[in-house]
């Protein structure tokens, strides 16, 4: 009875509520941390193509005065696809001086990369899972502090929402990072 | 600007305009903060006296305490007004509580003899046309029986505990002046203002035995300081949503073919570098192993492993070496940094700066060296009398190095700045003074000139006065110009190596110096709020500090759009590949731990309402490590190997060392963080805030959280591991140097400055065939 009372009870140690707290903020943190870093790789994209807009359906550029700019090649090595605009379009814009310094038509370079393959992402993705495995190791230090306490049942919760975090998030980052074989030598 | 012979400005004199107003509004202020220090700062009187006029100490005994407080190292052991290391107590509140305790049981115990010692701790007895300050009866029987406590159970205690060596200050006088400096400081923290109702240290510590509590000013100027921050990140969105094309990175069509790292030429203070940078990697390594050293003693105060490390090395010893290598490793980086670029800039070297750069290299170990051992001939007492200070240690946190040492480091700092000015002269005469390398150059100067006002601090200084100067290396050298010569540093790089124009790299540069100045020049008060100034310093600190977050947020989102852009401007495969994977990579860590370790942590410790519970606990070391080691660090570590890819042979250049390093130093760093400091910073501002701040900054609280601090050694080790691949590199770098054949063989010749080739689509190399998506 006292182990079920243990379970459904609140907290009464103010570390306890500590711990919890500063579990949801890591926790909501990692989800932060990736959302932000991807809404920001595809802020960046946005402004490398400088004002240039994307049609994924018909997969080509329109330049601010409206040119199109259609498929040129793609790079699959470097995961890079080239658009190009005519070069005789080019040659009578009056924004030509401003927007490429050479006479072959401006070229727009799309990254074909995923956020998750780049190594930014990466490196965004592991700092998650981090966060995760952090929180997962205090879960058990305070189980084992306050087991049979008032509050273990939210310590359990806590623990366990965290483990899950830890492996969702570890194995989209190994997955990942093993498919786009991680260190380059 | 332009004269005619110079090249024009390139970005409109408006920006110059903004920085020199921003600067001249911040520093006005800071100049107006000073003249208030000094006026307004705790007394320290000429004598204390008993009720009876018999002298219990002196001004002279007091900074003589004061003195032998900081040179045997007791600020990188404890702290007073919450500012040193975090595991001894802070003396202040420590004192301040044990005193109320005293002198209640002097009267007999229970609520009215509470409220009576509360009543007398809060009256000013200071006269200030006599200079004599009067304790009651009360509080001389404490500070008597203090001094003993003192002596016995830290100062002189018979063995190793608590992580100090046995008799860590020998002399009884010298334990009874140091208890008289303590006494000092916890007679500010009480007696009440002159006409105020707060005490001198603005109510700090929180302590309900002598009725302190957080003031109204205190809770005004945090929500204050809250609406800035809203108020500034709403203004900075607006303006960032009016002028993106002005204010951001953006895209330009530009093909670069990088240049292998084998075929440019080499300087001889180039070459130099390499020196430099195996210094830096062997001091990076010691520095961790005395991180992890420190760190253990949290977690086991009396040994290390069984040891008694504490003979030997106390903790002071281990955390004052731990922080002054942090600032060498970081200086000693930008100071190769920068002699690596002069000549990428000026496109020649003149003749003898090789041999210059010897010297300062020469100089700088002597430096370092001298200094480490000053510092532990005088904790240890070997140094006596006026040595101490002067060859051994001054002992104020981060400026520990005697001074002597200091003044040879600003020598050496000023000496750099001559290699730097004669490298990049040619280029300066012919250039507009607001272009880049003139931004370089000034930001370069502002290096030796801010760290050299740390003169102004010394070991006899008032404690407000010195502390005050303190900051102003801690903070305003650090937080803002070097954030300022790293933001230029970086930019130049990346104009170096054809990624962004110098025209966009001027406008961001200008426009960051304008953030990072209008919070950072007067956000330096932020660091002192409760050291015995007045009010008015934690009103504008809280309020202007409040704003720092603004550029950490927006250059980190700035940075990683930057970084983006510039990874993928590359020619596929073959010689023309982008060479500086890793260091772009360390330079994504800087983005990251900016903004969360500077911005996110700084912020949630600079609100003067949570730095009144949190101040000195590990809240504050979780700010420090994850922005110094986050920040700087991982910047050293990037100029590191910007510089090191040039200057290894290319058999020699491991991406995989470099990945193992990068991975290790930030997840170890990640472990640390969020598995260690900061949840035991919030465990112990809650303490701080349930039993109060001496509890929560006694040496029982780590006992108590014992397992949290083991739980840091993964960490710990993952992060040291981190600095052996570094090292490895830089020691092939210098035992098996790049072949002269590579080299720039006559150091007064033009150089090849460039680091990439634009290539136009028609000359690029075979691009596969058209892939149907």
């Amino acid at each position: 009875m006292n182990g079920m009372n243990c379970l459904f009870t609140l907290p009464a140690d103010l570390e306890v509520w500590l711990l919890l707290g500063y579990a949801a903020v890591v926790l909501v943190g990692a989800r932060v941390t990736e959302v932000l870093a991807r809404m920001h790789f595809t802020r960046a994209r946005r402004m490398a193509e400088s004002g240039f807009c994307y049609d994924p359906y018909a997969d080509h550029y329109e330049c601010p005065q409206g040119e199109r700019l259609p498929l040129h090649v793609i790079d699959p090595h470097e995961r890079v696809a080239v658009y190009r605009a005519p070069a005789s379009s080019c040659a009578g814009c009056p924004d030509k001086a401003a927007c490429t310094p050479h006479d072959e038509g401006r070229h727009v370079y799309r990254a074909l990369s995923e956020w998750a393959e780049t190594d930014v992402g990466r490196f965004h993705l592991w700092l998650a899972v981090l966060m995760a495995m952090s929180v997962t190791v205090l879960g058990v230090v305070a189980l084992v502090r306050w087991a049979g306490r008032p509050g273990t049942g939210l310590l359990m919760i806590a623990f366990v929402v965290a483990a899950v975090a830890l492996v969702r998030d570890g194995r989209s980052a190994w997955a990942w990072t093993r498919g786009t074989a991680g260190v380059e030598q | 600007m332009s004269d005619g012979t110079r090249r024009s400005m390139l970005v409109s004199n408006l920006w110059v305009q903004g920085l020199a107003l921003t600067f001249l509004i911040g520093f006005a202020i800071l100049g107006y903060l000073a003249i208030r220090v000094y006026e307004d700062h705790a007394p320290v009187p000429g004598k204390v006296v008993d009720e009876s006029g018999n002298v219990l100490t002196t001004r002279e005994e007091i900074l003589q305490g004061q003195e032998a407080f900081l040179t045997y190292g007791l600020m990188q052991y404890g702290s007073v007004y919450g500012h040193g290391a975090y595991l001894g107590p802070d003396f202040t509140a420590d004192y301040l509580h044990r005193q109320a305790e005293l002198m209640r049981e002097f009267q007999g115990g229970g609520p009215e003899a509470e409220e009576r010692v509360r009543q007398e701790l809060q009256t000013n007895r200071y006269n200030a046309e006599t200079d004599t300050l009067v304790w009651s009866d009360g509080q001389r029987r404490a500070f008597q029986e203090l001094v003993t406590l003192y002596r016995e159970e830290l100062l002189s205690r018979k063995r190793s505990g608590a992580g100090l060596g046995p008799n860590a200050v020998p002399d009884p006088e010298e334990c009874r002046r140091i208890t008289a400096f303590i006494a000092w400081t916890a007679w500010t923290a009480s007696a009440r203002r002159p006409g105020k109702d707060y005490s001198y240290t603005n109510n700090w510590p929180p302590e309900t035995l002598v009725g302190n509590r957080l003031t109204k000013d205190a809770v005004i100027w945090s929500v204050l300081s809250f609406i800035a921050l809203l108020g500034g990140i709403g203004l900075l969105l607006a303006i960032y949503g009016r002028y993106p094309h002005i204010l951001g990175w953006h895209g330009e069509e530009r093909r670069l073919q990088f240049i292998a790292p084998e075929q440019l030429p080499l300087t001889p203070a180039q070459r130099s570098t390499a020196w430099y940078f195996l210094v830096i990697a062997a001091l990076l390594l010691l520095q961790t192993l005395l991180g992890g050293a420190t760190a253990h003693y949290h977690a086991e105060d009396g040994s290390f492993f069984g040891l008694d490390l504490a003979r030997i090395l106390p903790y002071n010893l281990t955390r004052t070496w731990h922080l002054q290598l942090a600032l060498f490793v970081v200086s000693a980086a930008f100071l190769a940094g920068g002699i690596f670029l002069a000549p990428l800039v000026c496109g020649r070297e003149p003749r003898g700066q090789g041999l210059l750069s010897y010297l300062l290299l020469g100089a700088l170990v002597v430096v370092v060296v001298g200094s480490l051992v000053g510092e532990a001939l005088s904790y240890h007492g070997v140094l006596k009398g006026s040595d101490r200070p002067m060859f051994g240690a001054q002992g104020w946190e981060y400026l520990d190095l005697g001074r002597f040492w200091q003044v040879l480091l600003i020598v050496g700092l000023f000496l750099w700045l001559l290699i730097l000015y004669r490298g990049l002269r040619a280029r300066l005469a012919t250039d507009s003074r607001g272009n880049l390398p003139y931004l370089f150059f000034f930001s370069a100067l502002s290096i030796p000139l801010f760290y050299a006002v740390g003169l102004a601090c010394s070991t006899k200084s008032a404690f407000a006065i010195g502390d005050f100067w303190r900051f102003w290396v801690v903070h305003l050298w650090v937080e803002d110009f070097l954030e300022l010569f790293t933001t230029i540093l970086v930019a130049y790089i990346f104009v170096l190596l054809g990624v962004v124009s110098e025209k966009l790299a001027m406008r961001v540069i200008y426009f960051d110096a304008i953030l990072y100045s209008v919070g950072g020049v007067v956000g330096t008060m932020h660091h002192f709020y409760f050291s015995g100034g007045p009010a008015a310093h934690m009103a504008l600190g809280a309020l202007f500090s409040a704003a720092e977050m603004l550029p950490l947020t927006f250059l980190t989102v700035e940075a990683w759009t930057f970084l983006h852009m510039g990874a993928k401007q590359e020619v596929g495969g073959g010689q023309g590949k982008f060479p500086h994977r890793w260091a772009v990579m360390f330079l994504v860590a800087v983005g990251f731990w900016n903004f969360l370790g500077a911005g996110v942590f700084g912020f949630l410790i600079n609100l003067p309402m949570v730095s009144y519970y949190q101040i000195g606990t590990q809240l504050t070391a979780n700010h420090a490590h994850a922005a110094f080691a986050g920040v700087y660090l991982m910047l050293a570590l990037a100029l590191l190997l910007f510089a090191l890819r040039y200057l290894v042979r290319p058999e020699d250049w491991s991406d995989r060392l470099a990945a193992i390093s990068f991975w290790s130093l930030n997840l170890g760093l990640a472990w640390m963080v969020f598995v260690n400091l900061f949840p035991l910073g919030v465990l112990q501002l809650g303490d701080s805030v349930q039993h109060g701040y001496w509890h929560a900054r006694s040496i029982h609280f780590f006992r108590d959280h014992v397992l949290i601090e083991w739980l840091r050694l993964p960490g710990d080790m993952l992060f040291i591991g981190g600095a052996l691949p570094i090292l490895y590199m830089t020691v092939r770098a210098v035992l098996r140097p790049r072949p002269a054949s590579g080299l720039a063989a006559l150091s007064d010749t033009p150089l090849e400055n460039h680091l990439f080739r634009e290539v136009t689509p028609g000359s690029t190399p075979p691009i596969p065939p058209v892939v149907t998506p």
